[in-house]
């Protein structure tokens, strides 16, 4: 038998793409669709061991902040000490400062004992928990967009009972 | 051009853009099912950022509510439960039906010697909790954690957009 040489150059072999191809939009499509876009999560790292009492873990005293709650959870008022706050945003950014004045200033040495103990009504959000821990660890600086953390352990008080209830 | 007159096009660039795109999506999709539960909608704060360094093993808990829309289009919400192991365990119950479960996790940390010298479990627990969840449900369930003998908590909240 005679082989016929091509004229044309070197023979080419014909790969045949389709089945790649259509794999290939096939996992393009279900990476699309199962694709969820979300924030990213941080957390608050709190520790705190079965029956440990007031300033038990740390030499100096907690700061304590008092969270009351109207009966349908929404915030009533805040109370840092003595000193009551009111409630809304302007009473975070007034924890904010108080427990800056109290530390000092960011980053100082007395900011990692410190401790703040948050004492929170049964009926109050969670989320006005987290806006409450937020302002009492620290704040998002201005310029950098990076997080300034002054206080770094948080604990809470003995859940309290729940209004009538 | 080949000999029956068809047009050969060129596939590469194509090809290129296509895998491109499914590394981009292989990379940023999130299989995690923890991180994608609908029922808990997360309370969100300014300071919240991802930790830099991801904890070798955590206990997730999930608390959220079952939130229905009627015909009407009015939504309403039943709850708050904690989602674990595929059940809906109620506030009221955390005592009841959550305890023995996480005594039974407590104990498999002590078969794996992750225990440090008080006896407790090294392993953080992370709490996922609704927004909208009374905070005395999520006290009573680090409560629970810390009489099985968990004492490290983090409290997750998603960034601000």
């Amino acid at each position: 038998m005679k082989l016929k040489k091509s004229s044309s150059g070197p023979a080419k072999i014909p790969i045949d793409m389709t089945p790649m191809i259509d794999c290939v939009f096939q996992l393009i499509i279900f990476f699309m669709l199962t694709l969820k876009i979300r924030a990213n999560e941080g957390d608050f790292n709190i520790n705190m061991p079965l029956g440990q009492g007031v300033g038990q873990s740390s030499e100096l005293p907690p700061i304590k902040v008092r969270l009351e709650a109207r009966p349908d959870g929404t915030l009533r008022n805040i109370a840092i000490g003595q000193r009551s706050l009111g409630d809304g945003p302007r009473a975070y950014a007034l924890l904010n400062q108080e427990v800056l004045n109290l530390v000092g200033r960011p980053g100082a040495a007395f900011s990692k004992e410190i401790e703040v103990e948050l004492d929170a009504d049964y009926e109050l959000h969670y989320q006005d928990v987290v806006t409450a821990m937020t302002a009492c660890t620290g704040k998002v600086d201005e310029k950098t967009g990076n997080p300034v953390r002054f206080v770094e352990k948080i604990k809470f008080s003995p859940p309290r009972p729940k209004k009538g209830g | 051009m080949s000999s029956n007159n068809s047009v050969d096009l060129d596939m590469t660039p194509m090809i290129d853009i296509v895998f491109q795109l499914i590394t981009f999506f292989m990379v940023v999709i999130n299989f995690d099912a923890a991180d994608s539960d609908e029922r808990v909608r997360m309370a969100v704060s300014d300071l919240a950022r991802p930790p830099k360094v991801k904890p070798a093993g955590e206990l997730v808990l999930q608390m959220g509510f079952e939130r229905f829309t009627n015909a009407a289009g009015k939504t309403s919400k039943d709850g708050p439960f904690l989602f674990y192991s595929g059940e809906r365990i109620p506030a009221s119950a955390f005592e009841s039906v959550f305890r023995p479960m996480l005594d039974r996790e407590f104990q498999v940390e002590k078969l794996k010697g992750n225990l440090d010298g008080d006896g407790k479990a090294k392993t953080p627990v992370v709490i996922r909790a609704d927004a909208e969840c009374q905070t005395g449900d999520v006290q009573k369930l680090i409560q629970v954690c810390q009489k099985a003998g968990y004492e490290k908590f983090s409290l997750k909240a998603m960034q601000t957009e």
